[in-house]
């Protein structure tokens, strides 16, 4: 009780002598752990279908004529979509079956093109993963790396121009700094492409992707710095790293395996975040760059009331947010051993 | 600044640092500490004994070539020969603040204060003990370097497998046995360890002690030892110095200043120390600091000082040997009015014996019987029988764990039973004039109903350890203390008790604050006396006990003797019941009538505060008695608890 604060009287496990060997029944607890987490996403997924479906009835107008779209609306066809789609089923219903059919990859067919939904999505999918991707890696190895060394310096010039530059990219919208970056390298310089995805070839796709990954880099750099310096901060002001350094531990080590290895697990949460973002967030830096990805199809989609790609779309970046959180949860175990044995401190 | 006593060393000393001076990089800096000298010689171990603001910390981190890049140093620190500051930058440090290959690790290494968050919680102890091999033998290899940590841990009394360990799974001695080992893994010459028992159990603290003294002795290894706790300091080191606002007062052998002190303020520091084999009639407290902030001239303690004269506020104080001590390790004071005032320094602070505890049978205010309390399918008290009598100070004692906190918490109505009962007897005066409390308040398992809580309340308040955290930060302490006493539970207090609702004027006064204190913020006291502002807003509902959870225990000393004086005082004038939760005996023994030992959520021992230390029956109690530093602490008894430990 010297100097504990009266609420950490309560815990009894703090004093008490822990049994032998937590660390080997490690296994249960952590499965256990995981399965939780599994459950907790899927659970999450269920209820944002069933917003995301609920999309349909929210449309304005008749459903019937909205799935038709542009064809013509013979009363016919209008009763052949009214049984494919049980619309003359109660709300609850429609949603099992809707649901059903989603799981067998069956997501409907496109108003607009009459094509299955799963093929237009599948066409695109590719290329905003590749843009997400490579955005995320661009802003990890800056954000990192420029974060750490802010954090080093704090206080400093350095620090401050770091943490200046890290503003003006979170703060300018991927539109305008994609715009700035064409003008500079592809209109002024002329070293790489303006816009489009090329001609299918791998190099062609890359040299096409750059000024893209860096226009959606940019926009979320200054985020993970921010996020890197505070947690570097944080363990730089540890008594940990005051103890190792004192024991003699040479700084560079410190630095890697001490500071960082702390600052790991907060970095990683704020990463899977920006990664969730970037997957669904890609309309801007596609429409700027004249992409086919995702976002294109969902902003045309939108724009010609294609419910059933709007709902596709909408599940799948859904999706991605949840598996990328679930992902994260799944690591924090690993990367901490006071979560792996459920240790209070 | 150079007014170091010239001192011709036998051998070249361990370390020599001469005219420290440390300051804010701010500006203009503030000085924190102003021209130190200091010596520690090979295989010697000293203190550097200080009260929070002393600069002794600071001092340790400097020798160490680890300050915090806000502070710079200037003036020469020497360990094992090489100069390690650099005074025309003032070396600001951080994590690539410069030291000489080596100083680091193997010249000196530092073990720090809080076990909790020492050791890097993600990775395994033997980890941690492997670096600090490394960085005392470069290019270890793996076997080499397991079979050392196998080693180190052996030398602290802890089992190989702890090594695989991870810092939370290991409690809090543990934590500092392993922490111990990786500060000795590079083989340094000189350890320096700050506070290395404060945040360790009361209980294992003399066993902290006697490892860091037996391996600082069959290494020849010097100790440089910073502590608040004098106690701790007379049973480890061989000499002292004593820092205050930055500035040594005093230094000589350890004994010496134990017996004879040289200075007014290391007299009043000694006064000060609760004794737990005697109960003084007071502890004669110093008078509370100005403020938090130091005067920039003259003796720091001045203002303090009930000796001190104009020339003490204006002249620095230079140390100068005390009597015909000279040569190295002699008495040095920088009091300039010693020795003529020693005597009457030592007749002041001269304590008496309190003669006996009154034998009082006073009818009980609170009975607790078979309390039991769990938290997430643990219980932490085991059916707890307790009685505090109607003007009584009752102490309980126990380590943390033990559920002491829990019961304070229970009684307060902060937390809900599980178990037993609680009572609160009817206010006595009250009952023949047929007043409204005349039946017992009864508190049962599960959440009382409102107006038992407000009854609750209005009769029972509590004092938290942390004065920092307990007061708002943005309130004044004036609409605190109106708050408080406009609460419903006073309002409903007012209804049973005649006297009238305090102003938060006369509550300061009565905690001896000056009135105008009330338009203060927190943020402008010291430890002291935002302690002494949370227990006027318990007086504020004119409470009938005052349960006090490690009230004193944040408290430097000085401080600490101020607040129990300031107890004993309210008891005596308000009639007030006391129920004192510590960990520290001796605090108890100075201001309890009766104990109650706690261990793992069962009283073990209850009895007259002075039989019960003086005459233990519990094994428990004897242990926590023998495990105090200073005490003739058992071989077999330490030897014991280190193997169910490890």
């Amino acid at each position: 009780m010297t100097t504990t604060s009266p609420a950490t009287g309560q815990s009894p496990q703090t004093s008490a002598a822990p049994s032998p060997g937590p660390a080997r029944r490690a296994g249960h607890p952590l499965a256990a752990y995981a399965a939780r987490r599994l459950a907790a996403a899927v659970a999450l997924l269920l209820v944002v279908s069933l917003a995301v479906f609920a999309l349909l009835a929210l449309a304005p107008g008749d459903l019937a004529r909205t799935l038709l779209g542009t064809r013509s609306a013979t009363p016919q066809a209008l009763a052949a979509v009214r049984s494919a789609h049980h619309l003359d089923d109660p709300f609850l219903v429609q949603y099992w079956h809707w649901l059903a059919a989603a799981l067998h990859g069956d997501l409907g067919v496109s108003v607009r093109t009459g094509a299955p939904v799963t093929q237009a999505v599948g066409d695109r999918i590719g290329l905003t993963l590749q843009l997400a991707l490579g955005g995320f890696v661009l802003a990890l190895l800056a954000g990192i790396p420029f974060g750490t060394l802010a954090a080093l310096r704090r206080g400093r010039a350095t620090d401050r121009i770091v943490q200046g530059l890290g503003v003006i990219g979170l703060s300018a919208p991927a539109f305008a700094s994609g715009l700035l970056l064409v003008h500079l390298f592809a209109l002024r310089a002329d070293w790489l492409p303006a816009f489009g995805a090329g001609d299918g070839g791998t190099l062609d796709r890359l040299r096409h992707l750059v000024l893209p990954c860096v226009a959606l880099a940019l926009s979320v750099t200054g985020l993970l710095l921010k996020l890197t310096r505070a947690a570097v901060l944080r363990e730089l002001d540890a008594d940990h790293t005051a103890f190792a350094l004192a024991r003699g531990v040479p700084p560079r080590e410190v630095l890697l395996r001490h500071v960082l290895r702390g600052a790991l697990l907060p970095i990683a949460t704020g990463a899977g975040l920006v990664l969730a973002y970037l997957v669904a967030g890609t309309v801007m830096v596609e429409a700027t760059f004249a992409l086919p990805g995702l976002g294109r199809l969902l902003v045309d989609s939108v724009t010609y009331k294609d419910v059933p790609v709007v709902q596709a779309v909408a599940l799948l970046a859904a999706s991605a947010v949840i598996t990328v959180n679930l992902v994260v949860d799944l690591l924090t175990p690993l990367i901490d051993p006071r979560i792996r044995t459920g240790g209070t401190r | 600044m150079t007014a170091a006593a010239p001192k011709p060393a036998p051998s070249r000393p361990l370390l020599a640092v001469r005219a420290l001076r440390l300051e804010t990089a701010s500006v203009p800096p503030r000085p924190l500490v102003h021209g130190l000298d200091l010596d520690v010689q090979p295989g010697e171990s000293v203190g550097i004994v200080g009260e929070s603001g002393s600069g002794k910390s600071l001092t340790a981190r400097a020798v160490a070539a680890l300050l915090p890049g806000t502070v710079r140093a200037f003036g020469s620190v020497v360990a094992d020969g090489r100069e390690i500051i650099d005074s025309r930058s003032g070396r600001p440090g951080g994590l690539y603040g410069r030291a000489p290959e080596g100083h680091r690790g193997r010249t000196v290494s530092l073990l720090m204060q809080d076990p909790f968050t020492m050791l890097h919680p993600l990775r395994t102890c033997g980890r941690q003990i492997a670096d600090g091999i490394r960085a005392g033998a470069p290019g270890t290899s793996r076997r080499g370097a397991a079979l050392a940590v196998t080693e180190r841990l052996a030398e602290v009394g802890l089992a190989p497998g702890t090594a695989d360990r991870y810092p939370h799974e290991l409690s809090g001695g543990m934590r500092q046995r392993a922490a111990l080992a990786a500060a000795l893994a590079p083989g340094p010459r000189l350890l320096i360890a700050d506070e290395p028992t404060t945040a360790v159990d009361a209980h294992h603290q003399g066993e902290v002690l006697a490892l860091i003294r037996r391996l600082q002795q069959a290494r020849g290894m010097g100790l440089l030892l910073i502590t608040h706790d004098l106690r701790v300091a007379f049973s480890a080191c061989d000499r002292l110095y004593v820092m205050y606002a930055g500035t040594m007062l005093e230094s000589g052998p350890a004994r010496d200043i134990e017996t004879h002190p040289a200075h007014p303020y290391t007299a009043a520091l000694l006064a000060a120390e609760p004794s737990v084999r005697e109960r003084y009639e007071t502890l004669p407290a110093t008078r509370p600091a100005a403020g938090p902030a130091a005067p920039a001239t003259g003796c720091p303690f001045a203002a303090r000082c009930a000796w001190a004269e104009a020339d003490c506020r204006t002249a620095e104080p230079v140390p100068h040997p005390v009597g015909d001590s000279t040569g190295p390790g002699g008495r040095l004071t920088a009091c300039r009015r010693m020795p003529a005032v020693a005597a009457d320094v030592a007749a002041a602070t001269r304590r008496t014996v309190a003669v006996t505890v009154s034998e009082r049978t006073a009818r009980p205010l609170l009975q607790v019987r078979g309390a039991r309390k769990s938290y997430g399918g643990h219980e932490v008290l085991h059916g707890v029988d307790l009685e505090v009598p109607e003007g009584g100070a009752v102490g309980l004692v126990g380590e943390s764990g033990s559920g002491k906190s829990t019961l304070a918490r229970l009684v307060t109505g902060l937390e809900q039973l599980d178990g037993g009962r609680i009572v609160i007897a009817p206010d006595a005066a009250r009952e023949d004039t047929g007043g409204r409390d005349t039946e017992p308040l009864l508190l049962a398992p599960g959440r009382p109903a409102r107006g038992s809580r407000l009854a609750l309340a209005s009769a029972v308040q509590i004092v938290f350890q942390d004065p920092y955290s307990s007061l708002n930060p943005v309130h004044t302490v004036g609409s605190a203390l109106r708050e408080a006493a406009a609460s419903p539970a006073a309002r409903r207090r007012g209804d049973s008790t005649t006297t009238p609702v305090p102003t938060a004027e006369e509550l300061l006064e009565s905690v001896g604050l000056p009135a105008a204190y009330a338009a203060r913020r927190p943020a402008a006291l010291s430890g002291g006396e935002r302690q002494r502002v949370a227990i006027a807003r318990a007086l504020a509902v004119r409470p009938r006990l005052l349960v006090c959870d490690e009230s004193v225990s944040a408290l430097d000393v000085s401080v600490q003797a101020q607040i129990l004086t300031l107890l004993a005082r309210l008891r005596q004038e308000l009639g007030l019941s006391l129920l004192l939760v510590t960990h520290d005996l001796a605090v108890a023994r100075q201001a309890t009538d009766q104990l109650y030992v706690m261990h793992r959520g069962r009283i073990v021992e209850r009895g007259r505060t002075d039989r019960v230390l003086d005459h233990p029956e519990a094994p428990y109690t004897r242990q926590l008695l023998a495990a105090l530093p200073g005490s003739p602490a058992l071989p077999g008894d330490s030897g014991t608890s280190r193997r169910t430990e490890g």
